[in-house]
């Protein structure tokens, strides 16, 4: 690792005890094969955008081929509406950006903007969208299409770019924001709103977790809705597999191997696609979503004492106050243990209860039972893998 | 549905039942001899409030330093770097010599 954990902040959490970690893994692996046998038979989530009862929230590209075809009617029957605009919240922020302390920026992006944002999602749904500064710049669009096969593709590469940073060079982070801003605000003015939506790293998992929000309606309808686009399982893929190299890569055992972090960092995100694809066959991003109960899972398990101590600091930071010291008291071992056993367990039976709902509809009634069983297991090796590399030295 | 919620939570509830470990009363210091040439990281387990001395060996000049701790010290050849604090943290901790060569991880329980 680098000079900086996470390019904040210096101490891990304890490795979780190895019981707990058997326990955990048993029950998952438990609770997925009764959930197979017990759970309903008939699909029962119909696709609903997230907040669609509420005026101004409804994404109107709601009707995807895929749930249309499948027979989700409801995503396409939502009336659009207009969406409301955020820009005096965008504005205030963009100008509050300007006073920043130049030394509370790597606080600000890793821990308030990465983490605090990502939880904030998952709590009320896509914060992102709404406080991006870079936004602004769809008011003076050119409004050309957003050609439909690069879907999230520029997501992806944008979130690797980030994760590197994160967890290999965090000394790049001021190119990184340079670069960013720099993209963004280029597509958003030929684009508009769609560029944000589709191509913006940090509004498609802000997006993506905000369909977990319980404050938005059903959030098992939210993940249905997920619009399958090119490059959603590469998302997935990045941001999977970006949390479980953080854990192999502060590992002992890591550093030992000598192999290049960043190398370390691709092989990880391309095993997790390519389990995930092996699993899902031909069904491929049209699970994906059940995936993203599992990611924030991992965030939450893996950035608990970080926000939590850390967020501290960064708030003082931003405050101009640097000598501060932030309070332990949420990093006690046996808080941070209980939730990230917790966490992983219940992103895991979210993820199984939504993969299970969502292959009755996509298979024929004859693999009800069998085609699910792939899938459940690559879940259950993630969520066994995942408690595993929090134990692993 | 009502079974399901029952399974899970009974299944949840065991898993909240690990024993939770004694920690062992903190014994004498903690002494690692360490090579930044010959780097080869482990694992080493500290009792909370045990006194920790690292006595790193290097051939070129590097800082050491322990993340989360503070603790800074300059190594070169003939003239080891030698680290003494006290483990008052609970964590895991990276002592590295700079910029990113891990030595050794103390994991304070």
């Amino acid at each position: 690792m680098t000079v900086l954990a996470h390019g904040v902040g210096a101490r891990h959490d304890l490795p979780l005890p190895l019981d707990l970690v058997l326990q955990g893994a048993a029950v998952a692996l438990l609770a997925s094969f009764l959930a197979l046998g017990l759970l309903w038979t008939t699909p029962r989530f119909d696709a609903a955008e997230p907040g669609a009862t509420e005026p101004g929230a409804t994404e109107p590209d709601a009707a995807e081929p895929g749930a249309a075809k499948s027979g989700a009617a409801r995503s396409g029957a939502a009336e659009p509406r207009p969406e409301r605009d955020w820009w005096p919240v965008r504005l205030l922020v963009a100008v509050g950006l300007l006073f920043v302390p130049a030394q509370a920026w790597p606080h600000l992006v890793f821990v308030l903007g990465w983490v605090g944002v990502a939880v904030l999602s998952m709590l009320f749904g896509p914060v992102w969208r709404v406080v991006n500064p870079l936004r602004l710049a769809t008011r003076v669009t050119l409004g050309r299409t957003y050609p439909g096969w690069l879907g999230h593709w520029p997501a992806a590469l944008g979130l690797l770019a980030f994760t590197w940073v994160e967890l290999v060079e965090p000394a790049a982070l001021p190119w990184f924001l340079v670069a960013y801003a720099v993209v963004n605000l280029a597509g958003g003015v030929v684009f508009g709103p769609t560029w944000f939506e589709r191509a913006d790293g940090f509004e498609v998992f802000s997006t993506l977790l905000g369909r977990l929000s319980p404050l938005r309606g059903n959030p098992f309808r939210a993940l249905v809705a997920t619009p399958v686009r090119p490059g959603l399982v590469a998302v997935v893929a990045v941001l999977l597999g970006s949390t479980a190299f953080d854990s192999i890569g502060s590992t002992p055992t890591w550093a030992r191997l000598a192999v290049p972090d960043p190398v370390g960092l691709v092989a990880t995100v391309v095993l997790v696609a390519g389990s995930y694809l092996l699993a899902s066959r031909s069904l491929g991003g049209r699970l994906a979503h059940s995936m993203v109960p599992i990611i924030a899972g991992y965030v939450v398990a893996h950035y608990f004492s970080l926000l939590a101590v850390e967020g501290q600091r960064g708030v003082a930071l931003l405050l101009g106050v640097t000598g501060f010291t932030p309070d332990d008291t949420l990093a006690v071992p046996v808080l941070v243990a209980s939730v990230q056993v917790g966490a992983v367990l219940a992103g895991h039976l979210l993820a199984v209860v939504a993969a299970h709902d969502r292959t009755l509809r996509l298979l024929p009634p004859r693999q009800h039972l069998t085609g699910q069983v792939p899938l459940l297991v690559l879940m259950v090796g993630y969520t066994a893998g995942g408690l595993a590399l929090l134990f692993a030295g | 549905m009502r079974t399901i919620y029952a399974v899970a939570f009974a299944l949840l509830v065991l898993a909240g039942c690990a024993p939770a470990a004694e920690p062992a009363p903190p014994t004498g210091p903690l002494r690692l001899e360490l090579s930044v040439d010959q780097a080869s990281p482990q694992r080493v387990e500290a009792a909370r409030g045990q006194a920790v001395e690292l006595t790193v060996t290097s051939e070129e000049p590097v800082d050491v330093h322990v993340h989360g701790i503070d603790v800074l010290a300059k190594a070169e050849r003939g003239k080891p770097a030698v680290l003494a604090f006290t483990a008052d943290r609970t964590g895991t901790f990276d002592v590295e010599a700079h910029p990113d060569t891990l030595l050794v991880q103390l994991v304070v329980r």
